[in-house]
């Protein structure tokens, strides 16, 4: 016969030292602090992301507010087999896919953004890559990627920048892998033929050494 | 270790990701290398020329990383919560049903249209509160140090686009025209968002509860 000697209740681990997926597990159940903690890990690393797909911070935290609030609001569908971060990653894409349509729809005209970087790029004498300050690099970016789909651009700044791979990819976009590589050999190719064409003395040298 | 031959990398690259003859195992053997590669383009300005000659792309790995300090990062985070928690507040009070709904649930489904607007209309404006980009809608940030319970301090790094905003921790001269005409809320969490139109000013006081 079993006899209880001792007892001690169960302390759960503080939040702040679960894993992300046991933090969606006790999203899931409706602790309203397992969010706040989710925020906290996650604002960062989400913000960097559609910052750089929407290249505007405003923006971006528009986005992400809103991503968190979709996390909350369809808690009840997270499978604890799926990749936390590929769940929040893919609400957020989406979001900032919608984003960006809808800002096409806005935007239309880029021309006056080209003529002024093709007057830096001009006053360069040696159009150095390795004086192109990070903000121009943005703003040829953003240039160029109006020109691909938002599905392309996506995929671009995952796989290329945010270095994620393709299956990670696939899953954040619920598209197949092949679909990914499709997008982004199209991307690439957008992108440098368009580069080549718009900012030839970049392409053409290369970066000198600093 | 020596540079690697960015040509042929590149062109291996480019062959691999032509999605319509591609293999698994050449993607995987080629994004190998590749990664590989750029690890070290990360480390050595010597080869960052003739990287950048063979694949003009590489220059997109300069695209700026978000510069966030601590600080900065804490009150991004608390800013967030808060637009979250006023978001699920505006989603509940568009959920909510009156009493009499539950009584006379067939009266409640011929008025619901016009309840529903209203709902929906209260609940965008305080959606707006919270994540408007480019209005003023944004919670008030200064110290209330008069007729108000608000306690929350000044955030550093949150921008405000109300005029007249004081710097993060420093005391502003309040103008009489900003002084909240709210004296002594017996809530000492409550948070006060306030919004100054041309006819017309909001205020909404959102609780510890997140009651509004």
């Amino acid at each position: 016969m079993l006899e209880l000697v001792y007892s001690r209740p169960r302390q759960p681990a503080p939040l702040g030292e679960v894993s992300d997926r046991d933090l969606l597990v006790s999203l899931r159940g409706g602790s309203e602090a397992a969010l706040g903690e989710l925020i906290g890990r996650k604002t960062r690393p989400l913000l960097q992301l559609v910052w750089r797909i929407l290249g505007d911070l405003e923006e971006a935290r528009d986005v992400v507010q809103v991503t968190f609030f979709k996390v909350w609001e369809n808690r009840h569908k997270f499978d604890d087999r799926w990749s936390p971060n590929t769940w929040i990653y893919r609400i957020a894409s989406n979001l900032a896919i919608d984003h960006l349509r809808s800002r096409r729809s806005r935007e239309r005209s880029s021309e006056p953004v080209r003529q002024h970087l093709r007057q830096v790029a001009d006053s360069r004498a040696l159009g150095d890559m390795s004086r192109l300050q990070q903000a121009e690099v943005s703003n040829i970016f953003r240039e160029l990627a109006a020109d691909l789909s938002e599905k392309q651009r996506m995929v671009f700044l995952l796989r290329e920048i945010e270095g994620l791979s393709s299956p990670e990819v696939a899953a954040i976009l619920g598209c197949r892998e092949s679909t990914v590589r499709n997008h982004l050999f199209n991307a690439r190719k957008c992108l440098r033929k368009e580069l080549v064409r718009r900012y030839p003395e970049y392409a053409s040298r290369g970066e000198e050494p600093s | 270790m020596s540079c690697p031959d960015w040509s042929a990398l590149a062109a291996r690259r480019n062959d691999a990701h032509d999605a319509n003859d591609a293999h698994d195992a050449d993607i995987a053997g080629e994004a190998a290398a590749w990664q590989e590669a750029l690890r070290h383009l990360d480390a050595c300005a010597a080869c960052r020329r003739q990287a950048l000659a063979a694949d003009p792309l590489l220059i997109f790995r300069r695209l700026p990383t978000l510069e966030m300090g601590p600080e900065h990062e804490r009150a991004e985070i608390e800013a967030t919560r808060q637009a979250v928690a006023v978001m699920r507040t505006a989603a509940m009070a568009l959920q909510a049903r009156p009493p009499f709904a539950r009584r006379f649930p067939s009266h409640w489904r011929g008025l619901r249209p016009v309840h529903s607007r209203l709902a929906y209309a209260a609940g965008l404006a305080l959606v707006a509160l919270s994540v408007g980009s480019n209005h003023a809608w944004r919670e008030d940030l200064r110290p209330r140090t008069l007729h108000t319970a608000h306690t929350a301090r000044p955030q550093p790094g949150l921008s405000t686009t109300i005029p007249g905003a004081a710097a993060p921790g420093v005391p502003a001269a309040t103008p009489a025209s900003w002084r909240s005409p709210i004296e002594r809320l017996n809530r000492p969490k409550a948070r006060v968002y306030q919004y100054d139109g041309d006819h017309m000013s909001v205020v909404m006081i959102v609780d510890e509860k997140l009651d509004v």
